[in-house]
């Protein structure tokens, strides 16, 4: 399917020529390409939420600490998103 | 003469502009505060607002020192404080109308550079420098011209993205808000504003600048340890 959707692209390209607009297009393409890897960080923030609530069931007592422990792996693992977006961003804005 | 060439009076960011107001009336509400601590009986209980700035420091304190303790706490205490509540009034501004300061990249970086620092800091008085060398060399004495490259952009990099994450952060809000407010007509765009001030702002931006407390808490007592 990528091949094909690529195979178009370039084909599109040759056909128009590589004007302004075509890169400006191409750039918010990149731009949704990019955005892509905020599965990773949802993936990643969601398998902390879910050993956290089973941290809290085992040991309800120990509450706080988890909360804070969870917020800090959270912002950490939620990085390679906010990089796509900060690369998206700039794609768009170029 | 390329090089002189520049306004004196240009008109500043609105982002640092907003820094500035933030840095202002800091200033002046810690130096009041400042100035009635010390006029302080120490023998009455303080009542009203300083008994809850007293509230707020004494928690603040307990807090931190699960995480740093003796003399690095009485070193860095000071520093994390000022941190979170430059950060905690400077993620909410926006409540009052001014951009996020942290919304732009200047502001941002300069935070790397001040974790940056601080770090080294706490490498340097706690640590040493032998020491330091000596990790960053790594453990396998063979392995030092392949470790070293690596450890030395390890230095780099955790300010770096301590930094960027603040700024990504408020500028995914403020972006957001911008294109919602743009697209919807001002009387949906109060109704909506409540939401959307809600999540961006209280919710997200405290969580973030205690997140970067808590970084800069952690990395600086492994700083001064490892």
């Amino acid at each position: 399917m990528l091949e094909t959707i690529l195979g178009s692209v370039l084909r599109f390209g040759q056909e128009i020529g590589y004007t302004y607009e075509y890169a400006q297009g191409m750039a918010y393409l990149g731009a949704g390409i990019a955005v892509i890897a905020g599965i990773g960080a949802g993936i990643g923030q969601g398998y902390a939420a879910g050993k956290a609530a089973e941290a809290v069931g085992r040991q309800p007592e120990a509450q706080g600490k988890i909360l804070v422990t969870t917020l800090v792996t959270q912002a950490v693992a939620e990085t390679t998103g906010l990089y796509a977006l900060l690369v998206a961003l700039i794609l768009i804005g170029k | 003469m390329k090089m002189l060439d520049f306004t004196l009076f240009e008109s500043l960011s609105s982002s640092v502009r907003s820094t500035i107001i933030i840095i202002f009336v800091l200033s002046i509400v810690f130096i009041i505060i400042g100035i009635k601590i010390k006029k302080l009986d120490p023998k009455k209980t303080p009542k009203g607002f300083l008994f809850g700035c007293i509230m707020i420091v004494e928690g603040f304190n307990k807090f931190i020192s699960q995480y740093i303790s003796g003399k690095k706490f009485r070193f860095f205490g000071p520093y994390l404080f000022t941190i979170i509540v430059f950060l905690g009034l400077a993620n909410t501004v926006s409540l009052f109308g001014l951009t996020p300061p942290l919304a732009n990249l200047g502001v941002a970086l300069s935070f790397t550079v001040m974790t940056f620092f601080a770090i080294k800091v706490a490498e340097i008085k706690f640590l040493g420098p032998k020491k330091k060398i000596l990790s960053l060399l790594g453990e396998v004495k063979p392995m030092a011209p392949i470790m070293l490259p690596i450890n030395l952009i390890g230095e780099i990099s955790t300010p770096f993205s301590m930094g960027l994450r603040l700024f990504v952060n408020l500028l995914s809000g403020l972006v957001m808000a911008t294109m919602i407010y743009a697209a919807l007509h001002w009387t949906f765009g109060i109704l909506a504003g409540v939401l959307l001030h809600a999540v961006f702002d209280i919710f997200f931006g405290l969580i973030q600048a205690f997140v970067f407390l808590m970084l800069s808490t952690i990395n600086i007592s492994m700083a001064a340890e490892a």
